[in-house]
């Protein structure tokens, strides 16, 4: 599979939820329009609770929209399929199969893998080259619970991609991992990144993760949550290896830019009402 | 020093095993005292010389043939409510619409008692080996059908929805989501069962049967025979421990994974 281009259009999003025994809708996402040419690794950043994770579910087709529609090469997207492979920020590896069965599992599904064609071998091949590429050799025996969190990771990136997924969606990938561990999986995922050219759309709240990784960065407003703004990438200085040299004035300013508009966007009335009954209740 | 007492740590294997055969021997220690200093009759609490004097005589008629009929009529109620039971929990814990239509009335009959059907199971199936597996099989079935709906329940759904994301099928997703992640508290439940059919033994033997563990302990009564009725106890209790033991080691081998 190849292209991979995501056209989200006019979506809404609402979820019934109890509050104080009644049942209320809460609108979680206005009228988002995104158009994400192949190729393009989008950021996903904004307040907690804005919808970002509702967002990429809606992509995924783990959720369903109230309004408005998503497709993928012009497919509407109606449910889950192995198009748009998924990682999550909790590990959903299996537990009872081995690193390496886990990678393999959604070709396996739909090949044979006792059989002797070139499908196979090719599914194989892409399997070995992705634990190469993650680091994984020495682990695709194990158990999921043997590893570590970043190699837990490492590991649904790499399933996520064995069936050559036209969108990549990633929901915090990192947000459970220690910073140096976040650190190292900055490197491996911007190498990934040039050499699969997939279409990402990953969710963070750390904005240098977005910048270091993004060609575009997406800022969703809260209550509801809506575009708010979209920036990209292009002007900052890079290294020889195109990573995003971050000890630069350019580099802060974007980000200070970035973070100027999550903190605008974050109903500060929101906020204020809560400190209000904060303090109540400790008086 | 070893630190024997603190929460959920393990100690090491020989402490294990000998507070494990302390746990036997103590009991059987302080039943001989108790007998030695004669304050009950022999005909409440005979000695375990006089137990094991009736185990060698028990042995010396049909102990053996007592023993393999009981097994088989447990092994075949626990087996037949396996490979029925299971199935009907995993959809029941599933799909709401197998949920809605047949978890109320599992529910329903699971609080009545087996040995209540006693007499409906002479009626409709008569006084053959059936009758005695039928009290086995209503014994444990309707726990069966709980309890593996309840770990199919616990599946967390986010492998659920791994599992579609990576394009597998709603039959694939049952196959090796559902059940295979199940599969060790399924085992597990089996494994429960299999000593709660032993405890129906004596009530399924009570229809009609003249042979048998329970049906020895029932004829033993009757001729007011403690020490046989003990012996009977005994062998059901090792019986139901081998059983037990055998399974836990089969759940190791099978399940390895799910061991940290
Ligand atoms: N299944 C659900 N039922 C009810 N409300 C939900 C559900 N899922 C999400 N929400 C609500 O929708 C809003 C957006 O949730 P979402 O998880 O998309 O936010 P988020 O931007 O990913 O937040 P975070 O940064 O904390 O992960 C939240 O207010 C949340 O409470
Ligand atoms: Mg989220």
């Amino acid at each position: 599979m190849s292209a991979g281009a995501v056209d989200i259009s006019h979506i809404f999003k609402s979820f019934r939820i109890k509050e104080r025994k009644k049942l209320v809708i809460r609108p979680v996402l206005e009228d988002i329009n995104l158009s994400i040419r192949p190729g393009e690794k989008i950021m996903i950043v904004g307040a907690s609770g804005c919808g970002k994770s509702t967002l990429l579910r809606l992509v995924a087709g783990l959720e369903q929209a109230a309004a408005g529609s998503i497709s993928i090469d012009g497919d509407v997207v109606n449910g889950p399929g192995a198009d748009r492979g998924v990682v999550f920020q909790q590990s959903t590896l299996f537990p009872w199969m081995t690193v390496w069965d886990n990678i393999i599992f959604s070709r396996r599904l739909r090949i044979s893998l006792n059989s002797r064609d070139e499908q196979v071998s090719r599914a194989v091949y892409r399997s070995n080259a992705l634990v190469t590429l993650m680091g994984l050799e020495r682990s695709v025996e194990l158990y999921p619970d043997q590893l570590s969190g970043g190699m837990q990771q490492r590991a649904n990136i790499a399933r996520a991609l064995v069936s050559s997924p036209k969108v990549l969606l990633m929901d915090e990938p990192f947000g459970a991992l220690d910073a140096q561990t976040r650190e190292t999986m900055h490197k491996v995922v911007s190498h990934l990144f040039n050499v699969e050219k997939t279409t990402v759309m990953f969710v963070t709240h750390d904005v240098e993760e977005a910048i270091v990784l993004g060609d575009k960065i997406v800022v969703l407003s809260a209550n509801p949550g809506r575009v708010d703004s979209v920036f990209t990438t292009e002007l900052l200085k890079r290294d020889e290896d195109g990573i995003v040299i971050k000890n630069d004035p350019v580099f802060f300013d974007f980000k200070e830019q970035i973070l100027s508009r999550i903190r605008e966007t974050t109903t500060l009335r929101a906020t204020g009402d809560l400190l209000q009954r904060v303090a109540k209740t400790l008086v | 020093m070893i630190a024997l007492t603190n929460i959920r740590d393990s100690i090491p294997r020989w402490v294990y095993i000998s507070f494990s055969i302390a746990g036997f021997i103590i009991p059987l220690a302080v039943w001989q005292i108790i007998c030695s200093m004669h304050i009950f009759s022999a005909l409440f609490l005979p000695s375990p010389e006089r137990v094991f004097k009736s185990f060698e005589r028990w042995t010396a008629s049909n102990l053996w043939e007592d023993t393999y009929i009981s097994a088989y009529r447990v092994v075949s109620g626990f087996l037949l409510a396996a490979v029925i039971g299971v199935p009907i929990g995993i959809y029941i814990g599933t799909f709401k619409m197998v949920e809605a239509m047949l978890q109320p009335i599992n529910d329903f009959i699971r609080y009545m008692p087996a040995s209540a059907f006693i007499p409906l199971v002479l009626l409709w199936i008569g006084i053959g080996e059936s009758a005695k597996i039928s009290i086995i099989f209503i014994g444990v079935f309707f726990q069966i059908v709980v309890m593996v709906a309840d770990a199919v329940r616990n599946i967390p759904q986010k492998y659920i929805e791994a599992a579609y994301t990576m394009g597998a099928k709603k039959g694939e997703v049952l196959n090796h989501v559902i059940f295979k992640g199940a599969a060790p508290d399924i085992f597990n439940i089996l494994r429960v069962n299999m000593g709660w059919a032993w405890t129906y033994l004596v009530i399924a033997e009570m229809v009609a049967a003249d042979r048998g563990l329970g049906f020895a302990i029932l004829q033993a009564q009757r001729f007011m025979d403690t020490p046989k009725i003990f012996v009977g106890i005994i062998i059901i209790g090792i019986l139901g421990l081998l059983f037990d033991l055998s399974f836990r080691i089969m759940h190791r081998i099978f399940f390895v994974w799910s061991y940290k």
